[in-house]
């Protein structure tokens, strides 16, 4: 391959920004120099649930370098219910106002001149409370004695909410229904039946940059610089919430430091845009790492379930009922609670699906996105629950799930077909790469050894809109205008490759801006896994029309037919014609340093599902399909788990370039790795006992597997740019199943409560003894 | 953090002078302890002494063959002396098994035998915490106590000590030595930690003002021995279960045993029952089994730790199975 090939589809051209990655060159939202500011702390809410009688901010007040303190109410005077934000449900206040929700949640901000002195004066501040009867867990919730909510509040973003308004005595905030055939019948009639109560905790992103939000009034406008994912979601917001149109806010962005979904939506940025516009000051709003543990959680999930399979080992009905605790606000709970409810039943061909997947209010600490989507939570049921069917019926669990996957065309459950998702080709890689054909020294000791795979599928978010926009400089360098956030995954790389192929330049001459609301053209989000096909297809158009532009101008000068003039890396040619693109856009403007200019959109279509059956035949515009196998070793006296081998596959459709897609896979196999076995945020009566890094149990390098194998599967989508799709949350999806499967294989316990404890280990031995 | 007064000690004289003169000072030693307690406001002192420059940082051996720390050594530069990787192999693998390399820089071996419990509660001042604030209650008996005590505990009081070196002490018949102005004295290590009765914040037998100067180690003994520690990953957390052992086999019975435990007691545990078992027992499966369950059998448990019953059972019998089969190898 030609040099400048590998900067195109299908190389692995290193990222551009891995150096200053590594040397700390690239300078993060936390790192710029702000200039004179008032440095914000948050004062928050010793309280689950209570309301608020009085805030005595004095103290805090008369301190030394304390320019002020303003406390919800304070703020309420002023935005009035825009002070409510959301993406699914207005209910979130910057500041608590009349209650508080959780303890952790800020009730009053300080502005002072340096952070230590806010701080300081953080804990000068005294509350008075009235307690009102906590929802700690979901079953306070859906007991029904207290609610978190007067009153359900959907927000203008999502139509399709708009029936919830003002519903009142209910924690649950969204119900999805799935019902295909009649699964209750099916099961009460089949043959064989397996059930489980799941239960996945709530855990944390644990990025590594701590967000940040600088925020500013300049000319009557409001401007950030903030640690976001969403942008373009951001300026809507902070319009909203100060009423102003969409021109008079500014959005900016750096390269992030991590992510996972933790810095999305209504984060830092509602808090900081309203002091810095109350305040009419530059404001700086950090979170320390004990106070990132409180900003967003991923839902901790409760999934009750059965399997059912008639004489002949056919699936006939698959039963899931799943409550998923967004905490004390919505976020985006409802979504996730809709797209991961629809395939609860798993990548399977089953005749009859029931689905209750409900999202549920109670007194901690809001859940939101998260790598996955909440998908995780309902693969941990589905997966578990076919390994054990498997078990029951006497079948090998691959060979099961094998003859019962959704193929090509195939409708899902829900009712949408399945295109460019290969399940069989994921789950037979991982297979062959743990060695599941050969012989396995299973251990007679203390040590003993299991294998085990898990499938994944997953939507990616549908409808969302991409636009681009592409100035090529008459040097035949490029400036690449998107909304796309690089946290690392790399899409400021991809997306120039994705440019270069079409327009056979080099890549690494591209640059891609960072999102600046005022400069880069509106991008629904980056999450989900959406990017590389949404905007990629965007970029992949926007080059196009660059490409016919550059193609029309060089048949003009060489006064032959479009047709004729094709686009090489040294320039246009046709027949003995040939022209540099230097030359070719210097001759059009006849002057130096000119750009032409080319934009474009994409944007994905869906069919809403039906409110009854939960059914639609486009409910996504692609799908994901991923497939996770482990080789693992069980310490039968301390009930540790070794993982010897993981091997994790996804269809991409088409890698843009491998190497990033080995890279997103692996990452996502360790994160999944600590959701299996690990992590969890542990709350006592609402209070966050493990908020620290000490205390929060990430895995370390240490228990990372002997060998970790991403595998690239390829079954390229007829629209994805060059058939690509994203591959961020693919490889998550199975690993905990694939782990908790290894472990039934090795010590013939299964359990059903994540992560997989030493003493959960332990304990299930004892009993099974 | 409130403010405080600070004084730098050259020497050993200053520093206990300066503590008798400032009731409620602390000694600032490496600092990963106290500094982090002085910050969540757990710790007030009016006075810290700054004790990291004192002359404590050597390694002696003594007439008996034994061998002197001095307590201001380095957790790393202890596990890494060559005295002490040789001769008491188990204490290098207690100090490598804990917190982490930058940690172990800075921590010394005063800090770590008097390091404060891990209990989220007592550093939790929204919560009551008799050991805190006397009276006040303890959060964690009906609250998330996974990882706290099963030994040694009382209605008041379920924290564990969280020291791994002090595991290793324990099994080894450490001797603490202690100076303050009125002299010096020697504490064996056993009765250095106290229970916490009904008076959970008295924690050791020390006067406030005493500093500790150095620990002895008694001359070492050639039996194969061994610390273990289980945790839940495996770097950079503290144990849920661990054990220290020594085991000197001869004609399959059981000559002489040391064992001690961590992460199931407030204070480092030596299992004096389990050694007594143990003892002129055949060196076997039965034996190893009989004598965790003697040790474990006065265990009281909480909701979230019942399962340290049966991890600490099982860590004991194999980590004596493993001392067991390297001694009849050797
Ligand atoms: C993130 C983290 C993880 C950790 N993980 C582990 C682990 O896995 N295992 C483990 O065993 N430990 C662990 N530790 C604890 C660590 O070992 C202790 O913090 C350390 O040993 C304390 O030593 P220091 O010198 O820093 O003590 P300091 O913090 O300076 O002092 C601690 C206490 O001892 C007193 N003191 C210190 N020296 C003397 C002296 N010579 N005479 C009298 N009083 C004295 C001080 O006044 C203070 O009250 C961890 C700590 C952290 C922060
Ligand atoms: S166990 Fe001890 S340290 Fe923990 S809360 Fe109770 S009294 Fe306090």
């Amino acid at each position: 391959m030609r040099e400048i090939e590998q900067s195109w589809v299908g190389g692995s051209r290193p990222r551009f920004d891995t150096a200053g990655r590594v040397r700390g060159m690239i300078a993060h939202v936390g790192d710029q120099a702000v200039g004179a500011a008032a440095h914000v702390a948050v004062h928050r809410a010793t309280q689950p649930h209570a309301r608020i009688e009085a805030v005595h901010v004095d103290e805090a007040l008369a301190m030394p370098g304390v320019y002020g303190v303003v406390t919800g109410a304070d703020l309420y005077k002023q935005l009035g219910d825009r002070l409510l934000t959301g993406p699914a449900f207005a209910d979130q206040p910057a500041l608590a106002h009349e209650k508080v929700r959780y303890v952790g949640e800020p009730v009053a901000a300080v502005l002072a001149a340096d952070l230590a002195t806010a701080r300081a004066a953080t804990d000068a501040i005294w509350v008075d409370y009235e307690d009102l009867p906590p929802v700690y867990d979901l079953a306070d919730a859906l007991a029904g004695t207290a609610y978190v909510h007067d009153e359900l509040r959907p927000s203008s973003v999502f139509g399709d909410l708009k029936h919830l308004r003002g519903v009142r005595d209910t924690n649950v905030n969204y119900t999805y229904n799935l019902r295909t055939g009649d699964a209750e019948a099916a099961r009460d009639a089949g043959a064989h039946t397996v059930t489980g109560e799941f239960w996945a905790p709530p855990t944390h992103h644990v990025p590594i940059e701590l967000p940040c939000t600088i925020a500013w009034v300049d000319s009557g406008r409001l401007e950030m610089l903030t640690t976001t994912q969403t942008p373009s979601y951001v300026r809507q917001t902070i319009a909203d919430l100060l009423d102003l149109p969409l021109s008079r806010v500014r959005v900016t962005t750096r390269p992030l430091g991590g992510s996972f979904g933790a810095k999305m939506y209504d984060r830092l940025e509602p808090l900081a845009a309203a002091l810095a516009w109350t305040a009419g000051r530059r404001v700086r709003v950090t979170a320390t790492r004990e106070e990132a543990f409180l900003l967003t959680t991923r839902h901790g999930a409760a999934v009750s379930s059965s399997l059912t399979a008639d004489a002949e080992g056919n699936l006939v009905s698959s039963v899931a009922d799943v409550r998923y605790d967004t905490g004390a606000y919505a976020d985006v709970g409802p979504r996730i609670t809709a797209k991961s409810g629809m395939v609860a039943p798993g990548p399977y061909r089953i005749a009859n699906a029931r689905v209750l997947s409900r999202c549920v209010y109670t007194n901690k600490p809001s859940a939101g996105p998260f790598r996955g989507f909440g998908v995780p939570q309902v693969t941990w049921s589905h997966e578990s629950l076919i390994d054990e069917l498997a078990h029951e019926l006497g079948e090998d669990p691959y060979a099961f799930r094998r003859r019962h996957l959704l193929r090509e065309g195939d409708e899902a459950p829900m009712g949408t077909r399945m295109h460019s998702a290969d399940f069989v080709g994921c789950l037979d890689a991982v297979a062959n790469a743990i060695g599941w054909f050969d012989p396995l020294d299973r251990g007679t000791g203390r040590i003993r050894r299991g294998r085990g795979v898990a499938v994944g599928v997953k939507a990616v978010l549908t409808p969302t809109i991409a636009n681009a926009v592409l100035q090529l400089n008459q040097d035949n360098s490029a400036t690449l205008l998107i909304s796309t956030v690089d946290m690392g995954q790399g899409s400021d790389t991809i997306m120039a490759q994705i440019a270069a192929d079409v327009l056979r330049m080099d890549s690494r001459r591209i640059h891609v801006v960072r999102a600046d609301t005022d400069a880069t053209p509106y991008d629904t989000i980056t999450a989900g896994s959406r990017s590389t096909y949404h905007t990629g297809n965007a970029v992949r158009r926007v080059a196009e029309a660059m490409r016919d532009k550059l193609i029309g101008l060089a048949a003009e000068r060489f006064g032959v037919p479009a047709e004729e003039v094709s686009l090489t890396p040294d320039g246009p040619r046709a027949g003995s014609h040939e022209v540099t693109v230097a030359e070719l856009v210097h001759g059009h403007f006849g002057a130096r340093g000119a750009t032409l200019t080319t934009e474009a959109n994409y944007t994905s279509s869906w069919t809403p599902y039906d409110k009854e059956t939960g059914r639609s035949d486009k409910v996504t515009e692609h799908w994901f399909a991923g497939a996770v196998g482990a080789r693992i070793a069980v310490d039968t006296a301390t009930g540790r788990v070794r993982i010897e081998h993981l091997a994790v596959a996804g269809d991409v459709g088409r890698a843009i370039n491998p190497t990033l897609v080995e890279q997103q896979l692996s990452g996502a196999a360790i994160m999944g790795i600590g959701h299996a076995l690990f992590d969890q945020l542990v709350l006592d009566q609402g209070q966050l006992i493990n908020g620290t890094l000490l205390d929060y149990q990430l895995p370390s390098i240490r228990d990372l597997p002997d060998q970790l194998t991403p595998i690239v599967v390829e079954s390229p989508h007829d629209d994805g740019p060059f058939g690509a799709k994203g591959v961020g949350e693919t490889g998550i999806l199975g690993v905990a199943p694939a782990i908790a499967n290894a472990v039934r294989d090795a010590v013939g316990v299964r359990l059903t409560r994540l992560p997989l404890t030493p003493e959960s280990i332990t304990m299930a031995l004892e009993e099974n003894q | 953090m409130k403010d405080f007064a600070y004084v730098a000690a050259p020497d050993v004289a200053t520093a206990v002078r300066a503590a008798a003169d400032a009731p409620g000072a602390r000694f600032l030693a490496g600092g990963t302890n106290l500094v982090d307690l002085m910050r969540q406001h757990v710790e007030r002192p009016d006075t810290v002494v700054d004790i990291s420059r004192l002359p404590l940082t050597s390694v002696e051996e003594t007439k008996s063959g034994g061998l002197r720390i001095g307590a201001l050594m380095r957790n790393s530069d202890l596990a890494a002396h060559p005295l002490v990787r040789t001769r008491y192999p188990m204490l290098t693998q207690a100090l490598l098994a804990g917190a982490s390399a930058q940690l172990r820089n800075m921590a010394t071996v005063g800090g770590n035998l008097l390091q404060r419990t891990r209990c989220p509660y007592f550093y939790d001042r929204a919560t009551p915490c008799h050991k805190r604030e006397p009276g006040t209650g303890c959060a964690a008996v009906g609250g998330f106590n996974r990882s706290h005590a099963i030994l040694g505990t009382s209605a008041s009081c379920v924290a564990t000590h969280p020291s791994d070196m002090c595991v290793a002490l324990a099994a080894l018949d450490a001797v603490v030595e202690v100076e303050d102005v009125r002299g010096t004295r020697r504490i064996p290590l056993a009765d250095l930690h106290r229970l916490p009765g009904d008076t959970p914040h008295l924690e050791t037998t020390l006067a406030p003002d005493e500093l500790i100067t150095s620990v002895e180690l008694p001359a070492p003994a050639a039996a194969p021995s061994r610390y273990r520690k289980v945790r839940d990953r495996a770097s950079f957390a503290f144990a849920l279960v661990s054990v220290a052992a020594a085991l000197e086999v001869t004609d399959g019975t059981v000559a002489a045993v040391r064992l001690a435990l961590g992460g199931v007691a407030p204070k480092p545990w030596r299992a004096v029952e389990a050694e007594r078992v143990l003892t002129g027992a055949p060196a076997t499966e039965e034996s190893f089994r009989a004598a965790a369950d003697a040790e474990l059998a006065p265990a009281v448990t909480l909701d979230g730790n019942e399962f340290k019953v049966e991890l600490a059972r099982r860590t004991i019998v194999a980590t004596l199975r493993d001392l067991a089969r390297e001694g009849s190898r050797a």
